[in-house]
């Protein structure tokens, strides 16, 4: 690994006739743990062609190795991970959104917590290229959500490095690290969707990216109205073994298409529900606190306008803005998910699929990238 | 068969791309450390402040510091801000840091070290003993694989103030080498 990195190799290499491609890749400990597709030559080059040609073009770095990403590399793990091309603007932008210097890759990727990126996609693009983000959309059995997640994380490990124990250094590890883009599931939402909340038009496509551990399922058959639903989600959300508890940051709420009917037909925004559920989590200090048993605690990760009384309300996250919410899964179920975030050290970046897509005024975004 | 390289293809892609980091030498190294002006820089990790105040204290005990200046680095998890390190650099002769006990916070840790040595500061970078692979392969990956850390023992985030004192003990004699270039 040391000698990988220091020589910096790349490019092709010889192998003799008849070699088995699939043990190959497992040999050189380029996988995920799972068979990859063998990279053949047209399988590249009409995905380089799917990302606008040029395969020297460099499309950033990764880290923690700070690998080279060029298009003809990008290919090559796009491949391996079994995308086809009309999936190429989406995995590029979601890895454009992850080497966003807002993103902090290098501690995502680094960390011994569990965080893995997530990818939610809106706008269009979701549906043309046949993303789910209806029943079990967070589950197997979508090719785009499962080899759009499974690229990122072949980049991610092979060239940015992260490979564990080494470059990642996570405790526990988590299944969202093997795959984790899911789309919104805009057509059956009543509310509208996360990116025009966030000032982008219904017809541009974005992609959401966030460090986050799996989601947390909020189970709530027995309430009928906005106020016993979203309790529920607060409940998940107020315990204090999450990062978000002690590290503040951000998080997002997977809510589920029965307890957001249930909720929009009450009159409800995606205002008044981030808003609610900022007002309604979080933990008292003496909890952060452990009552101070194991020596004075002020907590330097929480912001300073905190209060730290025994009784002080410690949110989850600074600002119902941190609340990052989607409408998401199938018809059936009342059924809704917690997804906490990995801390203040992450911001969740929102990018463009297309060049040249507009992004909103304001003061988040600078340069087509919008770091909200 | 595409499982398999055929004859007219004997060639595979290498799906981990280049890397480019040209290899940059250390600070100069002073030839001694009275006199100079030590910053402290705290990641603001659990523990970092109280080991870094212990072995600041213990150091001026030994070495006849100008001067001491405290900095806080507010997110341990991301590398501090240039402007906290150009600070550092026009106010510090050489510098000590903590801590490396996770591993986004070692990372950040040695980057900001690196940083600090780029700029001619020598940095003296505390991590724990499970993340000395890791620092290796940071240092290798972003082109100062010379930089030696001061290694302590893993935990830090939830010792007693005994074993506060103890890994301050370890952190010393280690810091005074790395800032004089010597073993």
């Amino acid at each position: 690994m040391a000698a990988d990195i220091a020589a910096g190799l790349a490019g092709h290499h010889a192998v003799a006739p008849g070699t088995d491609l699939t043990e190959y890749y497992f040999e050189r400990g380029w996988t995920d743990g799972l068979p990859v597709v063998p990279p053949t030559p047209e399988k590249v080059a009409a995905f380089v062609d799917a990302l606008g040609g040029d395969p020297d073009l460099l499309e950033g770095k990764v880290a923690p190795r700070w690998g080279l990403l060029t298009r003809e590399i990008l290919a090559v793990n796009a491949v391996m991970a079994g995308c086809l091309p009309a999936h190429a603007p989406v995995l590029r932008a979601a890895l454009a959104a992850l080497m966003d210097p807002a993103f902090n890759l290098n501690g995502v990727q680094a960390t011994t917590h569990m965080a893995a990126p997530l990818v939610i996609v809106n706008g269009p693009i979701a549906r043309e290229i046949g993303m789910n983000g209806g029943a079990n959309a967070f589950g197997p059995g979508n090719r785009a959500n499962a080899t759009i997640g499974r690229a990122i994380r072949l980049v991610l490990l092979n060239v940015g490095g992260a490979h564990p124990p080494d470059l990642d250094k996570c405790t526990l590890g988590n299944p969202a690290k093997y795959s984790y883009a899911v789309c919104e599931n805009e057509a059956q939402s009543p509310f509208a969707p996360h990116h025009v909340e966030h000032g982008w038009k219904p017809e541009d496509s974005t992609v959401f990216a966030m460090a986050a551990e799996a989601p947390h399922s909020v189970t709530d058959h027995q309430c009928n109205d906005p106020e016993g639903i979203l309790d529920t989600i607060c409940s998940a959300m107020s315990t204090i073994a999450s990062n978000n508890a002690v590290l503040s940051g951000h998080c997002a709420v997977a809510l589920g298409l029965e307890h957001a009917r249930t909720i929009a037909r009450h009159g409800w925004t995606r205002h008044d529900i981030r808003h609610y559920l900022w007002m309604h989590s979080g933990n008292a200090f003496r909890l952060i606190s452990r009552d101070h048993r194991y020596g004075r605690v002020y907590n330097r990760n929480l912001p300073k306008w905190y209060g730290r009384d025994p009784d002080s309300r410690i949110p989850i996250v600074p600002s119902p803005d941190n609340i990052h919410l989607f409408v998401l899964g199938g018809d059936a179920g009342r059924f809704s998910a917690f997804i906490p975030g990995w801390g203040h050290m992450n911001t969740p970046v929102v990018k463009p699929v297309f060049a040249g897509t507009a992004a909103p005024a304001g003061p988040d975004c600078a340069g087509g990238v919008c770091a909200i | 068969m595409l499982q398999n390289v055929d004859d007219s293809r004997a060639f595979v892609f290498d799906p981990r791309g280049r890397v480019e980091s040209a290899e940059a030498p250390l600070a100069p190294r002073p030839g001694t450390l009275d006199g100079l002006r030590l910053g402290v820089l705290d990641n603001s990790k659990w523990n970092a402040n109280k080991l870094l105040r212990g072995a600041a204290a213990a150091l001026g005990a030994e070495i006849g510091f100008a001067e001491v200046h405290y900095y806080v680095q507010h997110s341990f998890s991301k590398d501090a801000d240039p402007a906290l390190i150009a600070r550092i650099v026009t106010e510090c002769d050489i510098v000590l840091t903590a801590i490396g006990d996770c591993g986004s916070c070692c990372s950040c840790c040695v980057r900001d070290s690196v940083a600090l040595e780029r700029l001619g500061v020598p940095a003296a970078c505390i991590i724990t003993t499970e993340f000395v692979e890791e620092t290796g392969l940071t240092r290798a990956a972003i082109g100062m694989p010379g930089l030696r850390p001061v290694v302590i023992d893993h935990p830090v985030s939830s010792i007693t103030a005994e074993e506060v004192a103890a890994r301050v003990a370890q952190i010393t004699g280690q810091a005074q080498a790395v800032w004089l270039g010597r073993g």
